[in-house]
């Protein structure tokens, strides 16, 4: 996208929990013309879950932003090759599926050439890993839902969480059943979610409207979610 | 995977956990990043596990009080000892509020309920050799007597009766006779003694303020036991 080019917001709205069921060819067109927008908004939605997938299969922050950053460029050019993207609707599939053969290729790479794969190497700091996801704003937030809980929902969590107990040995010693972890997880999920609406005062995920601020600074302030 | 079925099994939550099978992680994450409710609920969960382990992580770590039942799970062959005293302890509470009190309780009222019991006189030694008791067999109590003569001057008797061996079954306090001749009478449990063997009655005199002196010996009646 050149700079300087005018910033236009999208005439449709993009997708959001509850807006519309998913991605459109607009917002594909939009990106493959590279309309900043829909730039940041692809940069800022898939960068998180990105993030969080590939949190699940790698243990290193740069290896992570490695795939990460490779995802995004192969996604883009074969969005802007000819014929491009046959579903738009399916962008979010089609990212993911980019995602598992970066992902793929790595792992045969590393098989090649490193007899140590990456689930091999030593887990670095969970917390300096999970940086990208972590806000001095968010940290207040979890911590005020956090203080809400009992005492021993609270060592669950911790037990989990920070001191990677066994899911099933921390819910013996606690005197739960396993599926309680599973619901209180569900539970301090959507109080967050709820003091996060409330503090921030907007509806995740939806576009902001044309009189708004830009469509990047926005993403950029409010990219804790 | 359908958004009803992630929905139903509450897939972000299993997702974040790690308890979907790969198969089931794969599909959730095609459908997620296709769809826009089920993202933000991954993303939301994330966050939340994130920042919490952050949150945690800054929080001085409290020192656990154990419960009993942490301290048991630390000392597993203690525990598995005070299980099966606590299986013993509730056999047998079970076996005595089932067997025993009952049982008690009948023997009570046996004991309590108006009934006869068959009395003998004691001759002393030198009145003669040994005497045999011949004891019912549905009683529970015999009585024994002996003559006391108020010449002796005691204010009150000690009878004890010894086995074979000489070793001390029991004894009773008997108060004086209040005519110059009369018979003390002893009723005693059938239980106590053992049929078939020899026993000797030992009667003592005991004098004023002799608590806890030996008294003196008067006469011995031999005799022994026989169920009838």
């Amino acid at each position: 996208m050149p700079v300087g080019a005018p910033i236009r917001a999208p005439e449709q709205s993009w997708p959001t929990r509850e807006g519309s069921d998913g991605f459109n060819e607009d917002y594909v067109r939009r990106l493959v013309e590279g309309d900043r927008f829909a730039a940041d908004h692809f940069a800022a939605y898939f960068g998180k879950l990105l993030f969080i997938k590939l949190r699940r299969r790698l243990q290193s922050r740069e290896t992570i932003e490695d795939v990460r950053q490779e995802t995004f460029l192969r996604v883009l050019q074969i969005l802007r090759q000819k014929g491009g993207l046959q579903h738009p609707e399916r962008l979010g599939a089609f990212v993911n599926s980019v995602c598992d053969n970066v992902l793929l290729e790595r792992f045969r790479s590393e098989r090649r050439y490193c007899p140590m794969n990456e689930a091999a190497d030593p887990a670095d700091e969970r917390i300096d890993v999970d940086a990208p996801l972590i806000q001095q704003d968010s940290k207040r937030l979890v911590n005020s839902v956090l203080a809400e809980l009992s005492k021993r929902d609270q060592d669950l969590l911790r037990m989990v969480f920070l001191e990677e107990t066994d899911k099933r040995e921390a819910c013996r010693r606690l005197g739960v059943g396993e599926d309680y972890l599973r619901v209180l997880l569900f539970r301090a999920r959507l109080r967050f979610a709820e003091k996060l609406r409330k503090r921030t005062g907007y509806a995740r995920w939806k576009a902001p409207s044309v009189e708004s601020t830009p469509y990047s600074e926005t993403i950029l302030s409010r990219s804790a979610l | 995977m359908e958004h009803e079925e992630a929905t139903r099994i509450q897939a972000a939550e299993r997702y974040l956990l790690g308890e979907l099978s790969e198969a089931e992680r794969d599909r959730f994450e095609n459908h997620f990043f296709d769809c826009p409710a089920c993202a933000e609920d991954v993303r939301a969960g994330a966050i939340f596990e994130a920042n919490a382990r952050a949150v945690l992580a800054e929080q001085p770590r409290r020192a656990p009080v154990p419960g009993w039942l942490d301290w048991l799970r630390l000392r597993p062959a203690f525990a598995a000892s005070l299980a099966g005293l606590v299986v013993v302890l509730a056999g047998i509470s079970t076996y005595e509020a089932l067997v025993v009190v009952p049982g008690l309780r009948a023997e009570l009222a046996q004991v309590a309920a108006p009934q006869s019991y068959p009395s003998f006189f004691l001759r002393s030694i030198s009145r003669g050799d040994e005497q045999v008791i011949e004891v019912p067999g549905d009683s529970r109590f015999f009585g024994l007597s002996v003559d006391l003569a108020l010449e002796h001057g005691f204010p009150r008797f000690q009878g004890e009766v010894l086995s074979e061996s000489g070793a001390s079954r029991f004894f009773v306090l008997l108060p004086a006779p209040r005519r110059p001749i009369a018979s003390m009478n002893l009723l005693i449990p059938a239980s106590s003694l053992e049929l078939g063997r020899r026993y000797t009655l030992v009667l003592r005199g005991l004098e004023e303020g002799s608590t806890g002196k030996p008294g003196i010996e008067i006469a011995r009646y031999h005799f022994l036991t026989q169920r009838k």
